[in-house]
């Protein structure tokens, strides 16, 4: 029942390890979470057999599983399932109800949440910049507040821009609203690899760029994991974005792990029904697109 | 009128200047407090609903009814206007202070406190600065409304523009009452489009 799969014996520390991770929200809390159950009601019956519980649900249900160093781990799962809260709790934003989570082998409950924050990266969806800094500023944030040398500063944007390709002496001193959505986004790696984690969080950070713009950004995520050689844990609802950019994919649904393996593994051995009708539709996309021929 | 400006020039300017006074101690006292308040209500969303409403009550209450209540605690003069005041000016500041700082877009705050920033931090180099309008908004209109409520606070001894007017009224000295009328809300008006003016520089 477990998915707690595929723990090769490395003998290294696991970079994160989730161990039986609960969260539970109130009914209307978490605007994340499942908006078909809004209705459930305080002393309503509850409903056997699901997550719900009588005046809340699991977004995070009992869920294990262990990310080497190293990897770039992909969650894939439809919105509510847990995921977000899942990257939430692993940098604290959240607090697990039950379990426990260990960061190379260190209980994250134990460490100071916010020097634990700078020790991850974190990127989300809409790359939340700062609008009132600049694209230096954005990116040197941390940097500064650690209060390191102007000049190592400014030496590190440098890096890090060339490292995201952008142009650092044409995109330092602009303002997010003059860059374009995937020039955002590019900023938002770059801030979150300032004070160069071992761990990076991305919160569907390509969710709102267009297709060309996203294959654009996978396509430099994959050459930073490889040149940074951090563990990446990057969530998304986009199958193909899972499985193109994964070394392992964790695939979720209503708070449960479903299965963490390979892409080519699950491909080849779906876990479970949920994960055999999600590969299905994910051919069948495939198949129109295949069936069509371009001119 | 500009007979009694040039007569007695010390009637209308040591009026002016005490009011002028009594807005601006208004001003720090209540600033320094709602931001506390803000601070607090930041904290606990329960605090935050009950003190809007106790705020809005105290805010309702008429003004000379309010400076009465005070006089057997504090008796006349300027403390008790201060005080009065600087009650009126929390619900317009707590107001405009934490519903300015609710509306900084949460995927920013959200990310500055991902990325490592202590709270204090998120506070001062985020929300502040992005909610800097609105948390002046807040304090031109407790200022506008200090200089108008103040008028009021003559009839405890606190001096001000008031005095004027309500002597002014007393003695039917139609120069005194315009002098009184125009000098307030001239400066209501003035003070505004003056601080409006830095707002719209923000």
């Amino acid at each position: 029942m477990n998915p707690y799969s595929e723990k090769k014996s490395t003998g290294a520390v696991p970079a994160i390890e989730y161990r039986n991770v609960c969260k539970r929200f109130e009914r209307t809390e978490g605007k994340q979470g499942r908006g078909l159950h809004v209705h459930v009601r305080k002393d309503g019956p509850s409903n056997p057999g699901s997550s719900k519980q009588e005046d809340g649900f699991f977004a995070v249900n009992d869920l294990s599983a262990a990310v080497r160093d190293g990897e770039l781990i992909t969650i894939l799962g439809s919105s509510g399932c847990g995921k977000t809260t899942l990257l939430k709790m692993t940098n604290r934003l959240y607090e697990p109800d039950g379990g426990s989570i260990l960061l190379f082998g260190e209980d994250i409950q134990k460490q100071d949440p916010v020097q634990l924050r700078r020790k991850m990266g974190y990127v989300i969806q809409q790359a939340g910049l700062f609008p009132h800094m600049t694209v230096e500023d954005n990116i040197s944030v941390i940097p500064r507040l650690l209060k390191w040398e102007p000049a190592r500063c400014h030496d590190r944007v440098t890096e890090l821009l060339n490292l995201v390709g952008l142009e650092p002496d044409q995109y330092r001193n602009r303002y997010p609203s003059q860059l374009s959505g995937g020039q955002q986004q590019r900023v938002g790696l770059a801030r979150a690899l300032a004070t160069k984690p071992r761990v990076m969080l991305l919160d569907e950070p390509f969710g709102a760029v267009d297709a060309i713009t996203r294959l654009n950004l996978q396509n430099e995520l994959l050459r930073i994991h490889r040149e940074t050689g951090g563990t990446f844990l990057f969530v998304t609802h986009d199958i193909h974005e899972a499985f193109r950019l994964g070394n392992r994919v964790m695939i979720m649904n209503a708070g449960r792990l479903l299965q963490i393996d390979t892409p080519e593994t699950i491909v080849r051995n779906p876990a479970d029904p949920f994960v055999e009708t999600l590969i299905r539709s994910a051919l069948e996309q495939e198949r129109f697109w295949s069936s069509t021929p371009a001119e | 009128m500009i007979k009694f400006l040039t007569r007695h020039p010390e009637k209308i300017y040591i009026p002016l200047l005490e009011h002028i006074q009594l807005v601006f101690l208004t001003l720090v006292i209540s600033v320094a407090i709602a931001s506390i308040l803000t601070l607090l209500c930041m904290r606990s969303e329960r605090l935050s609903i009950w003190l809007q409403q106790l705020l809005a009550v105290v805010y309702s209450i008429p003004s000379l009814a309010l400076f009465a209540i005070l006089i057997p605690v504090t008796g006349l003069g300027r403390t008790t206007a201060v005080i009065a005041l600087t009650a009126y000016n929390q619900y317009l500041l707590l107001r405009n202070f934490t519903t300015g700082l609710q509306e900084v877009d949460s995927a920013v705050t959200d990310a500055a406190k991902g990325i490592g920033m202590t709270w204090l931090q998120v506070l001062t180099r985020v929300q502040i600065p992005l909610a800097k309008r609105a948390l002046f908004a807040g304090i031109r209109l407790a200022v506008v409304s200090t200089i108008g409520i103040g008028t009021i606070a003559a009839s405890i001894n606190a001096g001000g523009l008031g005095t004027l007017l309500f002597d002014g009224l007393r003695t039917m000295n139609m120069p005194r009452i315009l002098w009184g009328s125009i000098l307030s809300a001239g400066l209501a008006i003035v003070t505004n489009a003056l601080l409006k003016a830095v707002e719209d520089h923000l």
